[in-house]
């Protein structure tokens, strides 16, 4: 379906992207990374909204800078907020759809029916400088669905949505993916793409990290450094056996007098040892997360990784 | 086969797109324009030329003056001028800049050819607001002046001449500025302005082969064709003539087509070709 072989992106002396081979095949995937990593700048290379420096890209094995019809194929939901005030959003989505090339009749239709899957109907005739942060995704997801493509793209699909919207647009991917549909997802927040259950494509610092199976990627979360927060009845006798067992960097006491946190090189050997110390103290653990949330830790061991230093 | 059939269903969509997407982003955007702010500043634009005939006409008159104006025509053509450059430069200059400002850019280019939609269909916006604006000011410009008692009874001749002159001149200059604004899409107002000044202003009025670059010796040509008293002396016009050749209307309608012609394939070259970034991005 995309195929970007050895693709460098240079914006001046400022590195886009940076010697990217990848092959996705149709189903979903997951563009991970944290920002201003290259997740943006691969999908404008995807698009043909970019020309790579260096490299090739192919969509739907065809040049998309040179082959504009090949965008009727896809729809995007970019991460930018349009400044879009007085219209409303029946007005806009039916402008974007028409320009697919469909009659005006025709894209008021699909813009009403889109508009309407994404549950913003209600409000679709009202100027959009009335709508929430959360609306306006939808009505950017609906004006991406409207031409029913075969490729949805989607950068940054959840910022701005309510735990409320989180779940029925996760549903609503989930229900593309089963349609047969292909999906990219780009986020730098993991549960949100985890959600989709698709395979994942780790960016950072504009280079392909890693790729893989949603089971890869815990994996590789698992065996990467990071803090772990537990919340115990007994912190104190917990904290000096993970001190004992663990190879641990450092083991801290929340100020709460109830957490302990733990950091390590690998969250993995912790999660191990856990049980073991568990049952000999009679400790009992009411919480157990990791402390950051991103994938900063992940993506730094990748790096490191990935300049020959792991 | 199968290439063949794709190929030629490529050529259906891109017909389709090209009837489609133009008219899709032309309706937007004058609905979009349907705004107090715009449309009291294209309200300003239209009332700018008959009020200043008012005060120049009018005004001196009801003060007690005997004054009179010889040529109210030349200075209809002069403030409708203004007011239609005016308002060209405020909507074909920033045909991509105001979409990067606006954050729209990606959605329209995202579009299949959405460049090219976006292109045709951003200068029929400006062409029919030009087209409002200058209709409204010349309706007044010469209704002021009729009122004044400064034309004759070919007022409503004139009305529909300097209407066709403008229509013409529209076409043309939204082209051109069209290209500035695809091309010099950061500073295009500013690349216009002094395009105007140069070219229009300067090289226009050059007795030399130079000025057939310039947009307003084909329409002031245009002018002494159709209305013929922008030179009133017979013997001024043989100077004139001597000076700046006769070369028929055909002539200049011809270069005022392959004006706008080549500045709009310009125009769809660069947009077709150009990697345009928001300022964030860039």
């Amino acid at each position: 379906m995309i195929e970007l072989q050895c693709v460098t992106k240079l914006y001046r002396s400022v590195i886009g992207v940076n010697d990217i081979n990848l092959s996705l095949t149709p189903g979903a995937w997951g563009l991970l990374g944290p920002n201003g990593s290259g997740k943006t700048t691969m999908i404008n290379l995807i698009l043909g909204q970019l020309r790579p420096t260096i490299g090739r890209v192919l969509l739907f094995g065809q040049n998309p800078w040179k082959n504009g019809h090949l965008l009727r194929r896809i729809g995007l939901c970019p991460a930018v907020e349009p400044n879009l005030v007085h219209v409303n959003a029946l007005q806009w989505v039916t402008c974007l759809t028409r320009m697919h090339g469909f009659t005006a009749a025709d894209a008021r239709q699909r813009a009403i029916a889109s508009l309407t899957a994404l549950k913003v109907d209600y409000a679709m005739h009202r100027p959009m400088r009335e709508y929430s942060l959360g609306m306006r995704q939808r009505v950017k997801l609906a004006q991406a669905i409207a031409h029913d493509p075969e490729l949805l793209i989607l950068d940054e699909p959840f910022n701005g949505l309510d735990p409320v919207g989180r779940y029925e647009m996760t549903n609503y991917l989930k229900e593309w993916v089963r349609l047969g549909k292909s999906l990219i997802l780009s986020s730098h927040v993991l549960h949100e793409v985890e959600a989709v259950n698709p395979s994942f494509l780790l960016v950072s610092g504009g280079r392909l990290l890693a790729s893989g199976s949603p089971e890869d990627v815990r994996r590789m979360l698992a065996d990467s450094p990071g803090q772990i927060v537990i919340r115990t009845d007994k912190p104190r006798i917990l904290a000096s056996h993970l001190m004992r067992d663990c190879p641990v960097n450092h083991v801290r006491l929340g100020t709460d007098g109830e957490t302990v946190e733990v950091s390590a090189e690998s969250a993995l050997a912790i999660r191990t040892s856990l049980p073991g110390i568990l049952a000999e103290t009679g400790a009992t653990v009411t919480e157990l997360h990791s402390a950051d949330e991103s994938l900063r830790n992940l993506f730094s061991t990748l790096m490191r990784y990935h300049r020959g230093e792991g | 086969m199968e290439k063949a059939d794709s190929i030629s269903g490529n050529r259906a969509l891109f017909h389709r797109i090209l009837r489609e997407g133009p008219a899709a982003i032309c309706t937007f955007e004058l609905v979009r324009n349907f705004t107090v702010q715009r449309l009291i500043v294209a309200g300003i634009l239209a009332v700018f030329p008959p009020a200043m005939m008012f005060l120049i006409l009018i005004v001196p008159r009801l003060m007690g003056a005997t004054m009179s104006v010889n040529a109210p025509e030349l200075l209809i053509l002069v403030l409708v001028s203004i007011s239609c450059f005016l308002s060209l430069l405020l909507w074909s200059s920033t045909i991509v800049d105001a979409d990067l400002e606006g954050r729209t850019w990606v959605y329209i280019a995202s579009r299949p050819w959405g460049r090219v939609s976006s292109l045709f269909g951003k200068y029929l916006a400006s062409l029919f607001q030009c087209w409002a604006v200058s209709l409204l000011a010349i309706c007044g410009s010469v209704l002021v002046a009729y009122v004044a008692g400064d034309l004759g009874r070919d007022s409503v001749r004139l009305c529909l001449l300097l209407m066709a002159v403008f229509g013409v001149a529209a076409i043309v200059y939204n082209s051109v500025l069209s290209l500035f604004g695809v091309y010099f899409f950061r500073r295009a107002m500013l690349a216009c302005v002094a395009w105007a000044l140069v070219s229009e202003l300067f090289l226009a009025s050059v007795p030399a082969i130079v000025r057939f670059i310039s947009v307003r010796y084909h329409i002031q040509e245009l002018v002494f064709h159709w209305i013929g008293w922008l030179i009133p002396d017979p013997e001024f016009g043989e100077i004139y003539r001597g000076v700046y050749g006769d070369f028929g209307i055909w002539f200049h309608l011809g270069i005022l087509a392959a004006i706008s012609v080549v500045t709009m394939s310009a125009a769809l070259w660069w947009i077709n070709h150009h990697e345009y970034l928001s300022a964030e991005e860039s």
